[in-house]
């Protein structure tokens, strides 16, 4: 009797662990968790499909999430949290990332765990949560997830192929300049205007103003968004002990 | 058609200038004469009876005779065709020098000369020393095209001097940019610009013929024009000439394009310590101009290469050669590997670094 009670109060603590998040406890493939209701239906299968696909090819854990409620927490513990308490990860380091689309504190939070830590690094994620942000501000929720999703692929397995032919294209556009250059030299050279004006002629200025108008200053931000592979991963240890790296951009 | 030939004060023999003496010579017996000795004006040596030698061709409207006329040599007497536009050549037959005067005479007549400088073999030595520094002409090219012609012919041309008065405004930035921690300031101070004054441009030179090779001639610009002469018949001795066939105002459109082009970038490249230059209005007008009628030492070849003719010009009096050059294939494809290659290894560095 006292071993029942014991195992159906384990079960009441973790099923509040999990309500404490808002979720329904999932079905372990589901890996887009829609809080918001920022997704149609169709979006959420195709995320989830893609989410599948980059999973297997970057050997990572992705998860997305959405709330409109943090209860009070940060963007970077409720990711962490997120993370940690439903289980996700692959291997033992638990290696994967987090997605948090925060319309409380109107964040997209990126969270790393475990091999993620190292490949992204702060300056990388600033770049990439910089790049879904600005998508988050004009309300295109589901093509943030789409640029994360595509620039999480191409941090973990870049498109070497793709590199060398767009290097290859820029090689061929500068040959094929050099070429024109001479060609247009040995054919149509003579036919250029030859007058040597600075030779031939002289100057006798009557009049001559510089009056000054107005002024203006612009200024711009300029986050660190070239996603350079210099800089480091700083860590933090999230509340379940675990160590997580991870940055955000308001939007 | 009146001809004329110079003749040696010595001997008879025709007179030929010599670029390397800026003399006139004999070559029968040897002689130099100076452009004073040879005398102001032409011994006409030949003063053909009129009825006899305007012998204008009859078949009115025939293209080939409104093109062409016949004239008697001075020296066989042999009846000689040339073309409309002919104004100094050589007689087919005896080969002496003939100057079919009328062409250059009264109104025709040239303000000035620049005597021929460099002789046939300078400007075949120009000319092959041009080739030599061209990597990418054809290897064959220099042993296998023929050389099937090659002439000094003085081409006929109009220069203008002229003063143009130019206005000029325009709207001007400066831009000053400095950082503080990651905001980026840009500092913009507009100015508006006015620039007005008068404009002197030398030697603008047109040419004034109107045929296919005024490529080459307008190519082997720019003659020196202080060592131009008064003009003589006597230098065109042992050339080809040509008489101009476009008149002064046939070149005055093409002449205030020029100007206004020209003074534009004089009066602009007064305006200094911009980052950008945007010109809002601008009007010049050509106050006096002074057009003169000169003819200019050119030697013209002609080459045929794998079926193709290659027209090149030497400038008579400086030497800078111009023309269309065959490209070698396989050199072009060694440039576009290598600069392909280059760029291609620069990009993926660049690329690596970001990456």
């Amino acid at each position: 009797m006292k071993k029942k009670v014991t195992i159906s109060l384990c079960v009441v603590v973790l099923l509040c662990v999990m309500l404490s998040f808002g979720s329904v406890f999932a079905a372990s493939s589901q890996r887009v968790y829609d809080q918001a209701g920022l997704f149609t239906a169709e979006e959420v299968t195709e995320l989830e499909k893609r989410v599948a696909g980059h999973r297997e090819s970057t050997n990572l854990d992705i998860v997305i999430v959405t709330t409109d409620n943090t209860m009070g927490k940060t963007s970077r513990d409720y990711a962490d949290d997120f993370y940690d308490y439903n289980g996700f990860g692959v291997g033992d380091d638990h290696s994967g990332v987090l997605l948090l689309i925060d319309m409380d504190n109107r964040m997209a939070y990126m969270s790393t765990t475990g091999k993620a830590i190292q490949i992204f690094t702060d300056d990388t994620i600033q770049a990439i949560t910089d790049r879904v942000a600005s998508n988050l501000g004009n309300r295109a929720y589901a093509k943030g997830v789409r640029v994360f999703l595509d620039e999480v692929e191409d941090c973990v397995n870049p498109n070497i192929w793709g590199m060398v032919l767009g290097c290859l294209i820029i090689g061929i556009v500068g040959g094929a300049i050099a070429v024109a250059s001479v060609w247009y030299k040995y054919t149509h050279g003579h036919k250029a205007d030859q007058y040597e004006l600075s030779e031939n002629s002289s100057i006798y200025l009557a009049g001559r103003e510089d009056v000054f108008l107005r002024r203006y200053v612009t200024s711009r931000n300029i986050s660190s968004n070239n996603n350079s592979g210099g800089g480091g991963s700083s860590t933090h240890t999230s509340s379940s002990g675990t160590s997580h790296g991870g940055g955000g951009s308001s939007f | 058609m009146s001809v004329v030939s110079f003749k040696c004060k010595n001997c008879g023999g025709e007179l030929l200038f010599d670029p390397d003496t800026q003399k006139f010579h004999c070559e029968y017996c040897d002689s130099y004469f100076t452009r004073e000795e040879v005398g102001e004006e032409p011994q006409e040596t030949t003063e053909e009876p009129a009825a006899a030698t305007e012998t204008e061709p009859q078949p009115e409207g025939d293209e080939f005779y409104d093109n062409v006329v016949e004239y008697i040599c001075p020296s066989c007497g042999a009846q000689v065709i040339a073309e409309a536009s002919t104004a100094a050549t050589w007689c087919y037959y005896c080969h002496n020098p003939v100057v079919l005067s009328p062409r250059l005479s009264n109104e025709l007549k040239p303000d000035k000369v620049i005597p021929f400088v460099l002789d046939k073999e300078s400007a075949a030595k120009a000319f092959d020393d041009w080739k030599k520094k061209k990597w990418f002409l054809k290897p064959g090219f220099s042993q296998e095209a023929r050389l099937e012609k090659m002439a000094g012919v003085y081409y006929p041309y109009w220069k203008l001097d002229c003063t143009a008065h130019g206005y000029l405004r325009a709207h001007a930035e400066k831009i000053r940019i400095w950082r503080n921690g990651n905001t980026e300031y840009t500092e913009t101070s507009v100015y508006q610009v006015m620039r007005e004054g008068e404009v002197d441009l030398d030697n603008i030179t047109f040419t004034a013929i109107n045929r296919e090779d005024i490529d080459l001639t307008q190519g082997v610009y720019p003659f020196d024009y202080t060592k131009a002469v008064k003009f003589s018949m006597a230098y065109l001795s042992g050339f080809l000439a040509e008489r101009r066939m476009t008149e002064q105002k046939d070149m005055e459109p093409r002449a205030q394009e020029k100007i206004n082009q020209y003074t534009q970038q004089c009066l602009q490249s007064t305006i200094r310590g911009y980052d950008h230059v945007h010109v809002e209005e601008y009007h010049a007008q050509a106050e006096r101009e002074k057009w003169e009628y000169m003819l200019l030492p050119a030697w013209v070849m002609t080459y045929q290469y794998h079926g193709d003719t290659y027209y090149y010009a030497v400038n008579g009096q400086t030497g800078k050669v111009c023309g269309r050059l065959p490209l070698s294939k396989a050199r072009l494809a060694i440039l576009f590997g290598g600069v392909t290659a280059a760029v291609a290894a620069v990009a993926a560095l660049i690329g690596g670094i970001f990456l």
